[in-house]
Parts: structure tokens; C-alpha cells; sequence
């Protein structure tokens, strides 16, 4: 029993950022997980921090503040986070080439800076990619880290600066006072007091949530990662197919195999500092299910080889799922939970909480101190999923 | 897709008796094995078995194999070789990967297949444990296993002059072949202070000349690029080291044989409960005393715990007749008397010549299965995500009673090379554990130990050491086999299957 300004529950990589981001603000924080540190999504997913997938408008110019944000704090931590500014690519196929333009017209238009590469500038730069792949999407800003390093990064140096860290202890229940405002959590080790309190618990959060009654459309959206040996990389930096944007969005595809289209599959391959590189991605609505489905795994593997028809012979060691926490707009929840005075949500990144993690957790202390916000925060409140909530 | 009523997993002696057992009841069976040549451990062995004639006993290993395999063949069991299961789906798929041996060259040859069966038979027996020294990941240290290939089957010396770790009859007996193939054996050093294997095997190496030494454990193995001599300690008996007893040998290998464990990973992804047995060699399925380790799914052999080629026959047999008794092949009638013949001969043999430890873990896991079995229903199979903390829990308790076999000087240093495929050492899954890794998955997660191209094979065990000694728990607690497929590597190309279903 020992009080605390804030306790955060959740040691993912939002969890570790919004640690990370409180405890530097000079608060108290107590950080708890149920496992280990980076035991859920957080290290059954992949390192791409990406903003040129991202919507023009309030979308990217998060991701933007996310990247900078990293990168001015990546020098602190003690473990190697693996950051490495590879740049993206997003391989297009002919049918997409005039969708391609667009996209990347009105990227430009809003400051990034990308390239449509033609087919033959593209193969010189990436020789293994398949000889049908019409151009390429170029985005020099993008970068790839390692997840479970930055999660354990931020903890080791919140920990440092004072912090508490409390893995294998799992919240049961938030606990209110007589005035319904949040004083704390009861978990499987005792209760724990703090003035506020930080859900950061990914797909879990709507479970956590429900003990004070409040309802968070977060869903697990799973996906199939395989993982191939290390030093067969056909390419050092990160691929996806264009089509993944559409995947993404719950866009309509054109002509690809129904399967494909049943299980979210599209082509995205992703280069690890440690010589590994990692194989995906599927997108499916499957409840809580870790099992390994061998159809996806073999539609995933043929969508792969479409891509980079030399994958054919290089071994996969590995093969792992992880739950995306999906919400119905596709953006993060960061946000006071409104009705629980002390009580904040960080959850909902879907597909892109690890690049995100760095501007939710500046976003969440901001809003946790009272302070200027780094983002305007207003497109992230929880109120917008319910009737009447903007 | 191939159908099948049985289909075996694993052509050892307990896989070829029970795939005979099945066909001579009138099923369609397959054999699956992952090697070149049927048999499992047996190719290797050059030496004469022990044992009643009932079990070949007199026969050299090699002539047991091939005598297994025409009975199977004979009885018209298909076998595939080269053939590796690389996953088992809750809906009872079979995933094979062909042809990886015979294609190292060209990987683009090498096929997936997927079998359905009515019953599976596990029958992947066991592998060799590992130990963390300094110096261990140099060229010139091996397993036993590895040695005994070189020599028995490749004819190949490993080295000229030998140090071996371990004096379990895998340990003695491949000293004796090691000094039969011409090479030199310095000693043999042994952790526990008596020796392991049995009475006969050991007078034979010390006939030989090889002094057999125990309470000495292996310290390190000395040089730049390859061994080029090795140091072993006396140890107290609390497995610590005793100052100022080191001991150099000159020798160019060392060899690594300090136990078995049961091959489980099918098991787990087949939704198997597991307990912890360290006579038996660890993790091992519970069963019934018909062999049913889950709805659907048998097992025998050293997977159930590891004892020798002539109880793996018999429990071969067992989980075939059994498996055919549930299709319908066979009348409760034979099953009970042909079941309680095998018994009684198990019983012999392992009245014969298993300590009492291990003839009383082998009861204890057949009881725990026949109640579980009586009154659990095992949808497990179904489910396969049994509980996480089920089982280390349990498995303390069942462990603790038991004390940890020393097998090494406790004082490993921080520099020491645990993982070798991704080059992690024990410093780093310290200060992993210091941080709050509790599991061997965590310490994976936080180090990389584990991820490389073995999928941790080697150095999960030595991991679950470490936190053992962290945690001050029994060390294989800790050291449960993932549940992921593939078992094995597979290539993109085998995963995305024939172009011919490809829409
Ligand atoms: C296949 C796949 C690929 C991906 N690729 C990318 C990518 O390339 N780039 C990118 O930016 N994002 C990617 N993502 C998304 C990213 O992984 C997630 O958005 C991010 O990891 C979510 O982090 P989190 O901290 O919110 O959740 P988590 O990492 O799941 O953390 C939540 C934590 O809460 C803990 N917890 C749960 N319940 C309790 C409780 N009751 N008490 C205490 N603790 C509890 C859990 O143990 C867990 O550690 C991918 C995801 C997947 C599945
Ligand atoms: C050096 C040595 C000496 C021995 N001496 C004797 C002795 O004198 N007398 C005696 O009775 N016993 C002896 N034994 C023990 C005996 O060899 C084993 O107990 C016996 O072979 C176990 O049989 P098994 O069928 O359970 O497993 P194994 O013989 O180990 O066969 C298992 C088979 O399963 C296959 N397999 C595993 N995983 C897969 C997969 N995923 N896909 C496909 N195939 C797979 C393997 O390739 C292997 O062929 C000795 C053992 C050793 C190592």
C-alpha cells in the first residue's frame, strides 16, 4: 500500500512512453503489468514507425511529432533501440499506379517528402522485389526500432529517475472513492493508491475499464508475423505493398485471391537490426486466439513471394500472432475518461502504437499535469465514440 | 491431403512397433520420420543390446532397426523418411516438410504435405541436454549424439583425444566407440558423485584405461579457434566449486553427454499435459496406461520418458493396439489380455533395470493420467492453451522433493556464451532477471536468447538454470518448449504450398 501520483497500468510500449513522459514531468509513477515488461502486443508486432501511411491532416502530423519526439529522447536510453532511419517503401502494383500518384501528390502537398519511383529506379534499388512491380512509393523520413528495446528502454530510465515498476502484477479492478474519482487499483498483489490513474493496458483495456463501467470499443485485430532467418535478407529496410493502405482503411481491393481479402493479408517485410527480417501482415477480427492458422500462414507466405519471388527458398524460424488494439475509427483513444475524475485512457493504436508511442506519451502527461498539449488532443477523446460526443 | 486412420510421428523403435501394431490390426498407416533411415537412436548404436531376447537383446542397435523397419513394412505400414512434421493443427492436421535432407542444395525442391489422421501417434523420442562452460560454443565441443554419428555412421573421427562430460551409458557407450574408432579418451568426468550409467558399460571403459572421475565437473574448454584443451573442478556436494582443484587435459574435443530429455514439442502443440520428472528426464506427457496422452493422440517411447529402445517397443505396441482398439480394429477383449501382457512385461523390465525413482515417476505419471483422463475431459486438444501457470506450478510441486542434478560449476561467468545463434551470455540474461524477467519467454524477449535458427533448442534449458538459480526453483520449472510451429525451419516456398490450389 503505497501511494503514488500516478499508476499506470500497462507495460507495453505506451505504457513505458507515458512512464517515461510522467516520470520526467517530475510525478510519482507506479507502472504495472501482469507480466513481464513488453509481454502483450508490444512484442508480437512489428518496429515500423511510419508516417507515410498516415491520412494528411491531424494523422500525420501525429506521427510526424511522434518521430521527433523520438528522436530527440532515443540518445537517453541505456538499451540500444535498434532506431535506424531506413526509410520506407510501399511497392505498387500496375492497377494502383493512379491511386499511387494521388496518394503521393497529397502527401507532398502537406510536407512530407516522398517519391514515386518508376519501375526501373525501383529495381536498382531493390533488386529482389518482383519485375512486375510498376513503381514505388518513396519516403526517406521513415525509420524501423525495435519494440521490446524502446518499452524496456523507457521503463530502465524512468526507473532510474524514481519510478516504480511492478511486473507480474495484474489489475483486478480500478477503485473509485465516495465522490466516483479514481484513487487506485486493487491487483492480484493488493491495492495500490495514486491520485490518478493511466489505463494503458492495449486490447485489454476494455475489460480493465468495465470494473467502473465505462465502455471502450477497443477489439483485437490479430496478425500472422513470420520471422525468417537471419542473413538471408534479400533487402536492409522496410517493404509493404501499397494495397496494405486499403487493408488498412477496410478499402476495397481489386484483384486479389478472396483469401486475401478474408484474412487482411498484405505484404509487408521489415528488416531487423539483429539480421533477421520479419514477414506479414494479417488483419482479422478472431477474438483472443494466439493459435497460429496454417491458411493464413500459407496465403501470407504466397502473398510474400508475389512480392520478392526470392523468398521462395529462404527458411521461416519463426511464426507469432499479436492483437492489434483496434478501434472503429482507426485512431488512438488519449483522453480523460469522462465521469471518473483522475482516470486517463492511452490504448487503441491498432497497427501503429509503437510509432506512435513517443507523442502518447507526451500527449497523456501533458494532459495528466494539466499543460500545454503537444497535440491538440481533441480528435483522440473517448467521448467521440459515444452518441453526442464529438 | 493424405487420410489416414493412424498416422506416427517419429520412427524409433516405439514409433515402428506401434505403426506394426496398427497395421497387423488392419489400419491404414503412415510413418513419418524426420531422418534418412528408420530407426531413431538405434542407427547410431554399434553395440549389443541388453535385455531378454523378447526384445532383440544380443542384437547390435543398428540390426534392431532394420529388422523393425521390414516388420513394418511387411505389415503394410507406408513410411516416409526425410519427412519432418513441422506442425499439428487443433483440427488434427498434420503439417510435413519433405525432402529438406536430400534438397540442402536446392531448397526450391522441398515439398509440404498435409496428412490427416484419425489417430496420431507421438513417437519423436529425446534429445540430448546442454551445458554452459567457457569456451563451449568453440569448434571441437559436441554433443555425444553428434560423435557417435561421426564415428558409427560416417566413419569420421571427431578428434584425436577426448574428454568426455557425463557418465550416463550415452556418456560410457560412446566412449567405448570413440576408443573402438581409434581415438583416445582422456576421462571421463562425472558431476554427481556416483557414476551414472550402468555397472557394465563403465568396467568396460575402465578396462580400457579410462579413469572414470567423479564429483568433477567441466569447467571451461581452452582455445582461440578450436579446442585445444579443456579444465574440469571438483565440486562439493552442493555443486560448488572446491578451491584450488582444477584439473587441465590436453585434448582437441570435448564431448557433451549429460542426459536426455523428452522431444515435446509436438506434444504441446497436440494439447498434452505435461509434468515434470527429472528421473525421466524432465517435461514429459502424462499418459494412460494405454498411452493416450489426449483425446485422439498417443504417445511412447523416450517422449514419455526417456528409458530404452526395449520399453519403447513395448509401449510401441501398447499405444498401437490401443489407437486400433478405439477404431474398432480390436475387441476389448484382446485389448485387455494384449494390453496386460505388455504390462507385465514392462513391469519386468523396468523391475530389471530401472532405479527405483524412475520406475516410480513412470507410475506416477500413468496414475495422474488415468484419473485425469477419468475425470477431466480433455478438450485440450481442441484448445491446446493450457493454463501458462498450470504448469510450472505444479510442476514445483512435484519437483521439489527432487534436488536439482548438479551438472555443472554453479559459478558460471557473466561472459560465458549461453545463446550461440544470437550470442548472448550469462551477464546479459542476469541483468534481464534483475529487471523482472521471470520466464524463459521474458528472457527472450529481453535478450534475444532463444530467437536464433535453433528456436532455442540448446539454450532454453541453460536459461531456466540461471533463473533457477536466480529464483532458488528447480531449474526445469522453468524450461517449457514453446508451442509455435514450425518445428522445424520451413522455407517461404514449402509455407505457400502447391500452386495448383492457389485461386
Ligand atoms: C502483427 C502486428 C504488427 C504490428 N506492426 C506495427 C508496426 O510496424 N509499427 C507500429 O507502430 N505498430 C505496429 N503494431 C501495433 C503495435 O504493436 C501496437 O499498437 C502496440 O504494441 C500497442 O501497445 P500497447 O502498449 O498499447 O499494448 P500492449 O503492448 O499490449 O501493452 C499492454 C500491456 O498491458 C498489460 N495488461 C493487460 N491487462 C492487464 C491487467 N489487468 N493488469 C496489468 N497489466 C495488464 C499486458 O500484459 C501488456 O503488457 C503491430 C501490431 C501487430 C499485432
Ligand atoms: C548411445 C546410446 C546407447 C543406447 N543403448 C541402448 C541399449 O543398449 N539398450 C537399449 O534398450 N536402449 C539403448 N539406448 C536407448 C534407445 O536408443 C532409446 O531409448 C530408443 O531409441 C528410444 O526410442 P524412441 O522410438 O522413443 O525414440 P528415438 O529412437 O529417439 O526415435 C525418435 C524418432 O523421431 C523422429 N522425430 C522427432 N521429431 C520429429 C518430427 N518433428 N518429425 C518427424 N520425425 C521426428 C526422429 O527423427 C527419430 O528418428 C541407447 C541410446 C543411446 C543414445
Amino acid at each position: 500500500m503505497t501511494a503514488a501520483d500516478v499508476l499506470v497500468i500497462g507495460g507495453g510500449v505506451i505504457g513505458a512512453s507515458v512512464t517515461y513522459y510522467l516520470t520526467r514531468a517530475g510525478l510519482q509513477v507506479t507502472l504495472c503489468d501482469r507480466g513481464d515488461i513488453a509481454s502483450g502486443t508490444s512484442s508480437a508486432c512489428e518496429g515500423q514507425m511510419l508516417a507515410v501511411d498516415k491520412r494528411p491532416g491531424y494523422d500525420l502530423d501525429l506521427a510526424l511529432t511522434s518521430q521527433k519526439l523520438l528522436s530527440e529522447i532515443s540518445g537517453e536510453f541505456e538499451s540500444v533501440l535498434q532506431y535506424q532511419q531506413t526509410g520506407s517503401l510501399l511497392a505498387v502494383e500496375e492497377e494502383d499506379l493512379h491511386a499511387a500518384r494521388e496518394f503521393v501528390t497529397r502527401r507532398k502537398q502537406a510536407g512530407l517528402r516522398v517519391d514515386l519511383l518508376d519501375a526501373q529506379t525501383l529495381r536498382s534499388r531493390v533488386p529482389a522485389l518482383a519485375e512486375d512491380i510498376a513503381a514505388g512509393i518513396w519516403c526517406p523520413s521513415d525509420a524501423t526500432l525495435n519494440p521490446m528495446a524502446l518499452a524496456y528502454g523507457m521503463t530502465v530510465t524512468a526507473q532510474e529517475s524514481g519510478a516504480r515498476v511492478l511486473p507480474y502484477t495484474e489489475v483486478l479492478s480500478i477503485k473509485k472513492d465516495a465522490g466516483g474519482a479514481a484513487v487506485g487499483v486493487s491487483t492480484s498483489d493488493g491495492d495500490l493508491t495514486a491520485d490518478r490513474v493511466v489505463c494503458a493496458a492495449g486490447v485489454w483495456t476494455p475489460g480493465i475499464l468495465q470494473t467502473v463501467g465505462v465502455d471502450v470499443p477497443i477489439r483485437p485485430r490479430k496478425g500472422h508475423v513470420l520471422v525468417a532467418q537471419r542473413g538471408s535478407s534479400p533487402y536492409q529496410g522496410a517493404v509493404q505493398e501499397f494495397g496494405y493502405q486499403k487493408t488498412i482503411l477496410g478499402m476495397k481491393r481489386g484483384r486479389v485471391p478472396s483469401a486475401l481479402k478474408e484474412y487482411g493479408i498484405a505484404f509487408v517485410y521489415e528488416y531487423t537490426r539483429d539480421g533477421n527480417f520479419l514477414v506479414g501482415a494479417s488483419r482479422q477480427f478472431a477474438g483472443f486466439s494466439r493459435e497460429v492458422d496454417p491458411d493464413v500462414v500459407r496465403w501470407l507466405a504466397r502473398r510474400a513471394i508475389r512480392f520478392v519471388p526470392g523468398l521462395s527458398d529462404i527458411n521461416v524460424i519463426r511464426i507469432y500472432t499479436g492483437f492489434r488494439p483496434h478501434t472503429p475509427d482507426h485512431r488512438p483513444i488519449v483522453s480523460r475518461v469522462p465521469g471518473v475524475p483522475g482516470l486517463f485512457i492511452a490504448a487503441g493504436h491498432e497497427g501503429a502504437g509503437v510509432g506512435l508511442a513517443a507523442v502518447t506519451g507526451r500527449l497523456t502527461a501533458d494532459l495528466v499535469c494539466g499543460r500545454a498539449p503537444v497535440i491538440d488532443p481533441e480528435p483522440l477523446q473517448l467521448g467521440r465514440f459515444t452518441e453526442g460526443g464529438d | 491431403m493424405r487420410t489416414t486412420d493412424v498416422t506416427v510421428i517419429g520412427a524409433g523403435p516405439a514409433g515402428l512397433a506401434a505403426a506394426t501394431e496398427c497395421a497387423r490390426a488392419g489400419a491404414d498407416v503412415l510413418l513419418i520420420d524426420a531422418s534418412r533411415q528408420v530407426g531413431g537412436q538405434l542407427v547410431r548404436q554399434t553395440h549389443k543390446f541388453f535385455g531378454s531376447s523378447a526384445h532383440m537383446a544380443g542384437s547390435r542397435g543398428i540390426d534392431i532397426a532394420r529388422r523393425l523397419g521390414k516388420e513394418a513394412k511387411e505389415s503394410g505400414v507406408q513410411i516416409w523418411i526425410d519427412s519432418a512434421v513441422h506442425n499439428l493443427t487443433p483440427t488434427g492436421e498434420i503439417h510435413v516438410v519433405q525432402d529438406r535432407l536430400a534438397c540442402a542444395e536446392k531448397p526450391d525442391a522441398v515439398k509440404t504435405r498435409q496428412v490427416s489422421a484419425r489417430r496420431i501417434i507421438l513417437a519423436t523420442g529425446a534429445r540430448e541436454k546442454s551445458i554452459a562452460f567457457p569456451g563451449w560454443t568453440l569448434p571441437g565441443v559436441m554433443g555425444a549424439g553428434a560423435a557417435q554419428t561421426m564415428i558409427n555412421l560416417h566413419r569420421v573421427l571427431p578428434g584425436r583425444r577426448v574428454l568426455m562430460v557425463g557418465s550416463g551409458n550415452v556418456g560410457l557407450i560412446v566412449t567405448y566407440q570413440l576408443l573402438q574408432a581409434g581415438a583416445e579418451v582422456a576421462a571421463v568426468v562425472e558431476a554427481a558423485c556416483d557414476i551414472g550409467g550402468y555397472q557394465v558399460h563403465a568396467a568396460k571403459v575402465r578396462r580400457a584405461g579410462v579413469p572414470i572421475l567423479t564429483s568433477q565437473a567441466i569447467h571451461s574448454a581452452r582455445g582461440r579457434r578450436e579446442v585445444v584443451g579443456a579444465t574440469a573442478v571438483e565440486l562439493d556436494g552442493q555443486g560448488n566449486a572446491r578451491p584450488n582443484t582444477r584439473r587441465s587435459f590436453s585434448v582437441d574435443t570435448v564431448c557433451i553427454a549429460v542426459g536426455l530429455r523428452p522431444e515435446i514439442r509436438l506434444a504441446r502443440m497436440a494439447g498434452c499435459r505435461l509434468i515434470f520428472c527429472p528421473p525421466l528426464g524432465g517435461w514429459t506427457p502424462i499418459h494412460t496406461e494405454h498411452m493416450c496422452v489426449a483425446p485422439r493422440v498417443y504417445a511412447a517411447g523416450d517422449i514419455c520418458g526417456v528409458e530404452e529402445a526395449s520399453t519403447a517397443m513395448e509401449e510401441g505396441r501398447l499405444a498401437g493396439m490401443a489407437a486400433s482398439a478405439s477404431l474398432g480394429l480390436v475387441t476389448d477383449e484382446r485389448l485387455r489380455r494384449r494390453t496386460g501382457q505388455i504390462q507385465s512385461r514392462l513391469q519386468q523390465l523396468r523391475g530389471a533395470t530401472f532405479s527405483r525413482r524412475r520406475r516410480r515417476s513412470k507410475q506416477r505419471l500413468i496414475r495422474q493420467g488415468t484419473e485425469e483422463w477419468a475425470t477431466a475431459d480433455w478438450r485440450i486438444y481442441c484448445s491446446r492453451r493450457p493454463k501458462e501457470p498450470a504448469i510450472p506450478v505444479q510442476a514445483g510441486k512435484n519437483s521439489a522433493q527432487l534436488p536439482a542434478p548438479a551438472e555443472e560449476d554453479k559459478s558460471l561467468r557473466d561472459d560465458t556464451i549461453i545463446c550461440r545463434c544470437e550470442e548472448v551470455t550469462a551477464g546479459e540474461i542476469r541483468t534481464a532477471i534483475s529487471r523482472g524477467a521471470r520466464t524463459v519467454s521474458a528472457v527472450k524477449r529481453r535478450t534475444r536468447a532463444g530467437m536464433g535458427l535453433c528456436q532455442g533448442r540448446t539454450c532454453e534449458m541453460l536459461v531456466a538454470r540461471l533463473l533457477s538459480q536466480a529464483t532458488r526453483q528447480p531449474a526445469d520449472v522453468f524450461a517449457v518448449d514453446h508451442r509455435r510451429p514450425p518445428v522445424v525451419p520451413v522455407t517461404f516456398g514449402a509455407l505457400a504450398g502447391d500452386s495448383h490450389d492457389s485461386s
